[in-house]
């Protein structure tokens, strides 16, 4: 059975085809939240809490965006609200403009890209670049994880934080050079 | 286009954003400036380091019992 036609089967109150519905995107759900989050307790979380408020929300879905397009707004708000909570230190707003603007950035540009150190099995960068990404404000940190890494489009991206598309366009390409710069630090030091 | 511009189209470019003719215009900048191309391909690097970061995992057992668990005290609401 496809897609619209279990939901159409749950808004009636069939709870089978809500159940098949939640089995089709639960690890996605789950592995959302672990990117959100960086731990399985609030991935957990997030989990019922999607799904609690997806199950009492349903007569309300319209069906204009796909099902896991809809889940995937109701867990990034969720997330929202958690991740403004964090005590994690964030980049400031203002250092992340400075570098797309620019004024921070490329002149003295560290050529890294052919740096035999540049692997993905290299742990300690994916650490670097994990650390970086938590310490993005909320939307960006959301922004970037939807759109890089869960590979959603932007205009997707745009729909499930009620944002503009060029909004979501500034704030990935901010992200990016933010989290380009933070490597560019670490292969400077290598280098050294 | 000067390196400044190409600097803030990167990202579009990537994402296959940018109008033919600004692309044909980017993508000769890209290859002559060494430069621009150097910040190209780190970004580049930057996004596919990150796809490795987080391995996809299995929801555990005892956190789908509790997840249908409470769905379902949901329905007898």
């Amino acid at each position: 059975m496809n897609e619209i036609e279990l939901v159409e089967k749950a808004k009636s109150g069939d709870t089978k085809a809500f159940e098949e519905l939640m089995r089709r995107t639960q690890d996605k759900i789950y592995n959302l939240g672990i990117k959100f989050f960086g731990n399985k307790e609030d991935a957990a979380d997030l989990l019922q809490e999607t799904y609690i408020k997806a199950y009492e929300s349903l007569p309300n879905f319209e069906g204009k965006s796909s099902f896991s397009t809809w889940l995937y707004r109701i867990a990034t708000n969720f997330a929202l609200m958690k991740l403004r909570k964090e005590k994690i230190k964030k980049v400031s707003i203002e250092e992340l403009k400075n570098l797309s603007n620019g004024l921070k950035n490329s002149i003295d540009f560290y050529d890294w890209s052919e740096n035999p150190y540049l692997h993905y099995k290299n742990e300690e960068l994916k650490e670097i670049l994990n650390e970086a990404i938590n310490s993005l404000p909320p939307k960006y940190k959301t922004i970037f994880i939807l759109h890089d890494i869960e590979g959603l489009s932007i205009q997707e991206v745009a729909k499930i934080l009620s944002l503009s598309i060029p909004t979501i366009k500034t704030r990935i390409h901010r992200s990016r050079l933010y989290l380009r710069e933070k490597l560019s630090e670490y292969f400077k030091k290598k280098g050294n | 286009m000067d390196c400044r511009e190409i600097m803030k189209y990167i990202s579009d470019y990537i994402d296959k954003e940018l109008e033919d003719a600004l692309r044909e215009v980017f993508e000769e900048h890209i290859r002559i400036c060494r430069r621009c191309r150097m910040n190209l391909n780190s970004v580049k690097k930057t996004l596919l380091i990150s796809k490795f970061i987080y391995k996809e995992e299995k929801i555990p057992k005892k956190v789908e019992r509790v997840l249908y668990y409470r769905i379902r005290m949901k329905y007898k609401k």
